[in-house]
């Protein structure tokens, strides 16, 4: 068992333990070997031992014979110091340093008292084991407490108790980390069983005596306990302070029993001060032996266990037999307090001196502020109180601006390192610990939260004033949303903006840039455009209602609805993400109101219309959908027949009358749009598309005929026809619908066709109608054939080849050709 | 998708709208009495009393895996056996 100052190389030095008089550090006391130890078995270290008397020698308190007193063994095996580092709570490690404590708070004559208390130092350390029980047994004999020096502070163990003690009074009222003094086995815990022993005995007893009186005493001192304790029975409460005074020594006067409960409230000792009372009281009123708690013994130091029981023992007997004499109330009230230490005590020892450092440290910095002593709560309540230590203590004075912590250390920096000269390296390395940690706390970045890469939130810190918050999560989907609002919103502007310039620059603006719009476009489901179709349809009735009471109607709502400014598109675009009204153009209601919608228009409006129609050929339903050569059986489906059958009603029909008013070079421009926008090939095969190129051609050339052109816009207009002939060209058989007996029948449904080629061939000059008649001459001599084929004899289908004929001559006469069933000939003027 | 509900001149919407946007379009109405109706809806009213015409009237009966189907050029359905009205393709 290798125990506090214990020299083992050394020589023998008499009986006792070799300590070295000089002040230890801790860090040079403990090597680390207690810890070590396996203590199970040390019951046998007299039987190991125990023969040979060199050890003996060693240990003076451990003679062999003793063992024949009985609890020899324990005796012999645990040399002075053990049995108190056996016994000594934290608390009552704390209670030593009260002096301290006053000195730092306020009251002055610890540094006399701690002075007083050095001076004996050299022979109190030289306690053996039965001095220490001669003292422990003479406490009762004696009680004369109150004179008896502080001599524990002399024992060179007896450093550790105050620094514990600082520790223990952190201005919080933390409880305190013992640091590394839990690591003694041998070190500050010890000494206080010594201690408590030395108050009730000045001079220390021959070992022999001492051992003799042992174990007697324990039970002759019995009869003695209550008599001592009931002598003064009535003030008996302030027997107990004087008994506690005794075992706190350092109890300055000002101390008086309950009195002291007010400097409970002096913040810095409030937690500890409380416990080492309890303690205290409960010391007193077990007999006035400095007993300690077996409990907690236990819990710290199994290894003392025989001790202990001895201690136990004698405890419990002496308990009983003043209990017999106490009065009921002070009985309970006993009880009460007993229940109360042994409550406090349960838990002491559960932490490790490294939990409660890293408790400490937390703590402090948790509260650390920029103004603590408005922030700190702690801080008020002390300031209140101890107005004094605030504002006159020479060191506080310059700590205004500090924090609390740091105060704190300060204080004990001061007392440990500067004034009483017993720096302790641990101590300070503590300190200087929690300094960083309060130094690392100030400088953490103000912000309370911060998010990190990659983090689900934002990280949120908290200190003393602001706890920490939860996890700050943001939706991602929430701000996606605004941001694709927002670009919604400047998209959409861009494109009235865009829109609503005049025809010339919509002209320009039609390029092939359009078709790639940098903006995200909008999307309409069949709902949307339902919705807008009737709203256009509403809009209409209400203008036409009103255009019944007043000549001057207001049709800007009218063309607010009909949204052909809202999205710009051009063929080939996603289906949905097409203008509105042209995808309205795809619904058979859109149709019939045409005619009825077109009346209200203005000339601008309508021409607006028909470039967005121009430029959105492809992506009407009936160009898309119209044409055989999309379809494997080269037929166009009936619904899309019928939907073309309304377009050339309405649709045609309205374009026609429309480009009645569109000037010369404004259908050059719808010309080019179309040529630019569409497919004109694929477009030509179909009936739709077919017959708005023979619109707008033979407008043109209506208008050429009236001879009002000017030669530049002749010229435009070669080039544009240039154009649209380049692209048909090769194709022209194409527009040509397969199948052409099924539309032969006489109807004028396939003329649209020879209509067209009749107004390509007069736009044209002779070499482009040298083109044409090259590649659709099967188709000529074919229709010429199918009219053959109509016997004149059969009057029900004469009308069709009648018609067949027409049809075809209606393009040779462009030629200067005509055409009967059997020969072409040239035309006869 | 329904890009509708942030237009600025969209009205106030109301359920008989849905079958107001189906007007002169192919719906299909399910009855009471395992009936349905496909149809161009000509016209409705807010009791859903409906017009349809170029209407097929579906018939279904236990048993039988093909409904009876009755065509009719225009037909009156009386709302109160209106089901459920949806667009439909002809």
């Amino acid at each position: 068992m290798s125990f506090f100052g214990f020299d083992a190389t050394g020589p023998p030095s008499g009986r006792h333990p070799d300590q070295p008089s000089e002040s230890y550090d801790f860090q040079d006391t403990y090597d680390g070997l207690g810890e070590q130890l396996d203590e199970t078995d040390d019951a046998f270290n007299e039987m190991t031992f125990g023969g040979q008397g060199d050890i003996g020698k060693d240990f003076s308190f451990g003679n062999a014979p003793h063992a024949a007193q009985g609890h020899g063994a324990p005796a012999k095996r645990a040399p002075a110091p053990a049995p108190p580092k056996s016994g000594v709570s934290y608390a009552q490690v704390a209670a030593n340093d009260d002096e301290f404590m006053q000195d730092l708070w306020g009251t002055g004559n610890a540094p006399n008292k701690s002075e007083d208390q050095a001076a004996p130092n050299p022979e109190k350390k030289i306690m053996s084991l039965e001095e220490l029980e001669a003292q422990l047994t003479a406490i009762d004999q004696s009680q004369q407490p109150l004179q008896f020096p502080p001599q524990p502070y002399g024992m060179p163990g007896m450093m550790p108790p105050p620094q514990f003690g600082g520790y223990m009074m952190p201005p919080n009222g933390f409880m305190p980390p013992p640091g590394q003094y839990g690591q003694f086995p041998g070190g500050p815990i010890p000494q206080q069983m010594p201690m408590q022993p030395i108050a009730g005995q000045q001079v220390p007893m021959p070992p022999q005596q001492m051992q003799q009186m042992h174990h007697p005493n324990i039970q002759g001192q019995h009869p003695h306990q209550p008599q001592v304790q009931t002598q003064p029975q009535p003030p008996q409460p302030q027997q107990q302070e004087a008994v506690e005074r005794v075992a706190l020594a350092q109890q300055v006067p000002n101390h008086v029993g309950r009195v002291s409960k007010a400097d409970m409230s002096q913040f810095p000792v409030l937690g500890s001060k409380e416990a080492q009372k309890f303690h205290v009281n409960h010391q007193p009123q077990t007999g006035g032996q400095a007993v300690v708690e077996p409990n907690q013994q236990q819990v710290e130091q199994p290894e003392a266990h025989h001790q202990h029981f001895n201690q136990h023992h004698h405890h419990h007997q002496n308990q009983q037999l003043s209990q017999a004499e106490l009065s009921p109330e002070q009985q309970e009230k006993l009880a009460r307090r007993q229940e109360k230490v042994a409550r406090i005590m349960k838990y002491s020892g559960i932490m490790n001196p490294k939990d409660k450092d890293f408790v400490t440290r937390f703590q402090l910095s948790q509260i650390v502020t920029e103004d603590p002593y408005n922030e700190d709560f702690y801080a008020q309540v002390y300031k209140v109180i101890h107005p004094k230590s605030v504002n006159n203590g020479p060191q506080q004075a310059n700590q205004q601006h500090n924090s609390i912590a740091q105060a704190y250390l300060e204080q004990s920096g001061h007392r440990l390192g500067g004034r009483y000269k017993r720096a302790d390296v641990a101590l300070q390395r503590m300190q200087q610990q929690v300094q960083k940690a309060v130094t690392v706390a100030k400088e953490r970045p103000k912000l309370t939260q911060y998010a990190r890469e990659g983090a689900l939130g934002k990280i949120s810190f908290g200190s003393g004033k602001k706890p920490r918050q939860q996890l700050e999560i943001f939706s991602k989907a929430a701000q996606r949303e605004i941001e694709r609002k927002e670009a919604e919103e400047k998209g959409s502007e861009a494109a009235v903006e865009g829109s609503t310039t005049s025809f010339g620059s919509l002209k320009k603006d039609r390029s092939p840039s359009i078709s790639a719009p940098s903006k995200p476009s909008k999307k309409y489901s069949k709902k949307d455009i339902m919705s807008i179709l009737e709203n256009i349809i509403s809009e209409l009735m209400n203008v036409e209602s009103e255009s019944r009471n007043s000549a001057d109607v207001d049709t800007t709502r009218l063309w607010e609805s009909l949204r052909v400014l809202e999205q710009s598109s051009s063929s080939g675009d996603d289906e949905a993400e097409v203008n509105p009204f042209i995808q309205c153009l795809n619904y058979n209601k859109a149709l019939k109101i045409l005619l009825r919608l077109f009346k209200f228009l203005s000339r601008e409006q309508i021409l607006t219309i028909v470039t967005l129609v121009m430029s959105n050929l492809e992506n009407l339903s009936v160009i898309k959908n119209g044409s055989y050569t999309t379809y494997e059986s080269k037929k166009v489906p009936d619904s899309v027949l019928r939907l073309v059958e309304s377009y050339s009603l309405t649709f045609s029909k309205v374009l026609m009358n429309a480009a009645l008013y569109f000037k010369f070079n404004e259908i050059i421009g719808l010309l080019v749009i179309l040529i630019e926008h569409n497919n004109v090939s694929f477009v030509s095969t179909t009936k739709i598309g077919l017959s708005i190129l023979t619109t707008l051609l033979s407008r043109a050339e209506l208008i050429i005929g009236e001879g009002t052109i000017s030669a530049t816009d002749l010229s435009e207009w070669s080039s544009c026809y240039d154009e649209l002939f380049t692209s048909l060209e090769s194709r022209i058989a194409a527009i040509f619908p397969p199948h052409p007996e099924d539309v032969d029948d006489g109807s004028s449904r396939e003329n649209y066709v020879w209509q067209f080629l009749a107004t390509l061939s007069l736009g044209g000059k002779l070499s482009h109608q040298r083109i044409i008649v090259d590649e659709v001459r099967d188709e000529i001599f074919g229709a010429m054939n199918r009219a053959k084929a109509i016997d004149n004899s059969d009057l029900a289908n004469l009308y069709k080849k009648q018609n067949l004929l027409n049809n075809l001559n209606m393009y040779l006469v462009v030629m200067g050709l005509v055409a009967d069933e059997n020969e072409i000939k040239e035309l006869q003027t | 998708m329904s890009t509708v509900h942030t237009e600025p001149q969209q009205q106030q919407q109301e359920p008989l709208d849905l079958i107001r946007y189906q007007l002169d379009e192919f719906v299909l109405v399910k009855l009471r009495g395992a009936r349905e109706m496909k149809g161009k809806l000509q016209g409705y009213d807010s009791h859903c009393n409906m017009v349809l015409s170029d209407a097929q009237e579906f018939i279904f009966s236990e048993g039988e895996e093909q409904p009876v189907v009755k065509k009719s050029e225009m037909v009156f359905i009386r709302g109160d056996s209106v089901i459920l009205i949806s667009p439909t393709s002809e």
